[in-house]
């Protein structure tokens, strides 16, 4: 688990509109440019935000997938998905 | 020398300007920064000391600091898309400089950024309180948002220490502090409210940060706002180390006004200045 490679990729997802566009459009070769891993491409993929806030990802830069409803999550989707994740705080 | 002559602490919504430019001046949010901009107006300052917290747009995890401070003739923003207008922002370059300077001397290692733009946490404040008046200001950086957050006691330390700094400038300057965020504030997280992006998981937690201020018994907040208790109030509630800065700056007296919007977990308030 990098970490420090998806928060890259949704910062730049923000600051560069040719990544976003081509994270909507080409999500593997947006991840392809980034220093993830093999199981961060896969929560990626299966939109498995639990999984990724739980192994540290942070959620300001994690909900970054509901502006654009980045691989397919949208905002309803990361909600439920979200409060299901395990939290130190609760 | 030059001399602190108010505080404000505010909050920076990102939706709070694009809000009010849809409902019209008589709004809740509207009303309130103008009593605010009121009083920075009435301070007849020359310069704004803004305290608050970049959200991953300015400095990021290539190069994170916990403080840091903007020395430069000018700056701009927003950075980060939020729906407002843009603005080119005048820097008190001399003032940021002394102030790092001091500030560094006195233990305090605050990172140097001199080609910089600011984010929403500056901007909306900017936004409502100075884009008329457009008074430069001094952009100081504080980390509330990512963990581990410096101490609450540190954050009053580094006020305590820019006062006396301010103080020492060789300048007339009249200084108004502000310090910006919420005390209780989820975004994309668990404790966000269900369906929606964020929320205020703990109101009792604000409403209580109020009540200590208001009563200026800023030792027992300090004590109580650990790093987990800031947690439990959501992600964003470490932006309270933004107004612990700003009332030390101002010396650490009761506030004049304090208007609080339970709901968004996060207050408006003016100091006086303790002399």
């Amino acid at each position: 688990m990098s970490v420090y490679g998806i928060h890259k990729f949704f910062r730049t997802c923000l600051h560069d509109k040719a990544f976003r566009a081509l994270a909507l459009d080409a999500p593997e070769a947006a991840m392809a440019k980034m220093p993830i891993t093999d199981e961060e491409k896969q929560a990626l993929r299966d939109g498995n935000v639990a999984w990724l806030y739980e192994h540290g990802v942070h959620a300001f830069l994690l909900s970054y997938l509901t502006r654009w409803n980045l691989f397919g999550v949208t905002l309803p989707l990361y909600s439920e998905r979200i409060h299901q994740a395990k939290d130190w705080r609760l | 020398m030059a001399e602190i002559v108010a505080g404000i602490g505010v909050p920076h919504t990102p939706v709070f300007p694009s809000q009010v430019a849809r409902k019209g001046p008589d709004c809740e949010e509207a009303r309130l920064y103008g009593e605010i901009e009121a009083h920075l107006r009435d301070a007849k300052a020359d310069v704004i000391l803004l305290f608050s917290n970049d959200h991953f747009n300015t400095f990021f995890f290539d190069n994170f600091p916990l403080f840091a401070i903007g020395v430069a003739p000018a700056t701009s923003g927003p950075n980060d898309q939020t729906p407002m207008p843009a603005y080119e922002v005048p820097v008190h370059e001399p003032l940021a400089a002394h102030l790092r300077r001091s500030g560094v001397l006195a233990g305090f290692d605050i990172a140097l950024t001199q080609e910089f733009t600011l984010d929403h946490a500056f901007m909306v404040p900017w936004h409502f309180l100075n884009a008329r008046l457009r008074l430069p200001i001094v952009p100081f950086f504080i980390d509330g948002f990512s963990d581990p957050l410096p101490g609450a006691q540190r954050a009053w330390d580094l006020g305590t220490v820019l006062r006396e700094a301010i103080q020492a400038y060789p300048g007339r300057e009249r200084v108004v502090a502000i310090g910006s965020g919420s005390f209780s504030l989820e975004i994309g997280g668990p404790l966000a409210d269900k369906g929606e992006r964020s929320g205020t998981p703990d109101k009792a937690w604000s409403a209580h940060i109020q009540t200590r201020m208001e009563a200026g018994e800023y030792r027992q907040l300090i004590a109580e706002a650990t790093g987990e208790r800031m947690a439990r109030a959501g992600n964003a509630a470490g932006e309270l180390l933004n107004w612990l800065a700003m009332i030390a700056t101002c010396g650490g007296g009761k506030p004049l006004t304090m208007k609080p919007q339970i709901d968004h977990g996060h207050a408006f308030g003016v100091w006086s200045v303790a002399s």
